[in-house]
């Protein structure tokens, strides 16, 4: 029955009308073997409208929160204020215990740098900390030195009725060092010239100081330096940055 | 989707194949005309990767197959065929493929056959595959394919008588 079979299954054929009536239907139905590019463009729009405004989010984000300048600011509470291309405080970094109690009592994300500035400087806690004779630092740092400048100047001219406030401008590098050993720039400045005065001196000790106490120990260290280079009759490396670092807080 | 021109080999390669596996279980050309269109397109449509031109030939063969019993299941379509019809599509067949009566009259027994012998005896006869391999192909247990194709031959020894034989 195989052979019989096989026989008659062997001579039933497609018929070449009924191919081409098939192919025909295909190529209509496909719109040319098109149909199924153009669905899968169709699912792709949303997909790619989607993708669009996450990239414009994502972009516009990054846009509006990376920080540009960073403005340190040490008294003892030391923080560091992130701000935006648009002059707006986008982070506020507490560096240590005190910095973290002034930033709970601060209200000054978003806001433009100077009204942050100004919101410290008039801090009750940072005011009575002033009045104690104490030092504050503003560092201002960023790769845009024209902008840095700027800021710098509108922070001194804001500040220039404050007693014991000094403005500063530095470079990316340094405060990344000063990140390094958890100093912020003001404290870590300062950190350089006591360790060229005393190597004993480390950064954690820093970093519980007021901006007085470090002055102050810079100070009593220059002179026991200057004391003793002027009874060797010699002028020592330690009181010229010294004396540096008195000239720039000047 | 498929290119064009992968459908249009598989047109060439299968269409003889599909065109038997209507002949099975179709009795007008119209059906016929549906089905190939419908097994196509799928084909078109289908992403499955075939490993090797055997695993291409029996996705054909299954769709097909399934395809033929939608086109028999939709309510106006449920119908038995009667051997009037048969002798009708076998001798049209005959016209058309110059078969001689004792070929003829296997056709017609097997078309006179319940469908669901048609396909295994088409698959085991004339395509050669084993049970276990029909029974992938129309995802029924082997044992099940066994059955099938045992009532089947019973029938047709029936129906063929001394033909049956001469295999």
């Amino acid at each position: 029955m195989r052979s019989k079979l096989t026989d008659v299954f062997d001579r039933i054929h497609a018929e070449e009308e009924l191919k081409d009536k098939t192919k025909k239907y295909l190529q209509q139905t496909t719109h040319q073997y098109q149909k199924s590019k153009k669905r899968v463009q169709l699912w792709l729009i949303p997909a790619v409208i989607s993708l669009f405004f996450i990239i414009i989010g994502f972009g516009g984000y990054q846009f509006y929160f990376t920080p540009t300048s960073i403005i340190s600011i040490d008294v003892n509470p030391s923080l560091e204020l992130g701000i935006n291309r648009f002059d707006q405080v986008v982070s506020v970094k507490a560096l240590n215990q005190d910095g973290q109690a002034l930033k709970d009592s601060l209200n000054i994300q978003f806001e433009s740098y100077q009204d942050a500035v100004k919101q410290i400087l008039e801090n009750e806690d940072i005011q009575s900390i002033l009045s104690q004779n104490e030092e504050m630092s503003i560092v201002v740092v960023g790769f845009d030195t024209e902008k840095n400048t700027q800021m710098l100047t509108e922070l001194e001219t804001f500040t220039s009725g404050q007693n014991n406030v000094s403005c500063y401008q530095a470079n990316q590098t340094e405060v990344e060092n000063a990140h390094s050993l958890g100093l912020s720039y003001g404290k870590y400045k300062a950190f350089l010239v006591l360790q060229e005065l005393d190597s004993s001196i480390t950064p954690e000790q820093v970093q519980q100081m007021s901006m007085r106490e470090i002055r102050n120990l810079i100070s009593s260290l220059s002179n026991n330096t200057a004391d003793a280079q002027l009874a060797d009759g010699q002028n020592g490396k330690g009181n010229r940055h010294g004396q540096k670092w008195k000239n720039a807080e000047e | 989707m498929r290119s064009e021109e992968e459908v249009n080999k598989a047109i060439e390669q299968y269409s003889d194949t599909i065109r038997r596996i209507c002949i099975v279980h179709l009795k007008n050309y119209a059906d016929t005309e549906d089905i190939f269109q419908t097994v196509f397109l799928k084909y078109i449509l289908s992403s499955v990767s075939f490993e090797t031109q055997e695993h291409e030939k029996a996705w054909f063969i299954r769709v097909t197959i399934n395809a033929c019993k939608d086109l028999l299941k939709t309510a106006f379509r449920r119908y038995t065929v009667s051997i009037h019809d048969i002798a009708e599509q076998v001798s049209s067949l005959s016209a058309e493929t110059s078969l001689q009566q004792e070929h003829l009259d296997v056709l017609q027994a097997i078309l006179a056959l319940p469908v669901k012998y048609r396909d295994i005896i088409y698959l085991y006869y004339y395509e050669g595959y084993t049970v276990p391999q029909i029974s992938l192909i129309i995802k029924k247990k082997v044992n099940t394919v066994y059955t099938l194709l045992a009532r089947a031959k019973s029938m047709l020894k029936e129906k063929l008588g001394g033909v049956f034989y001469e295999i």
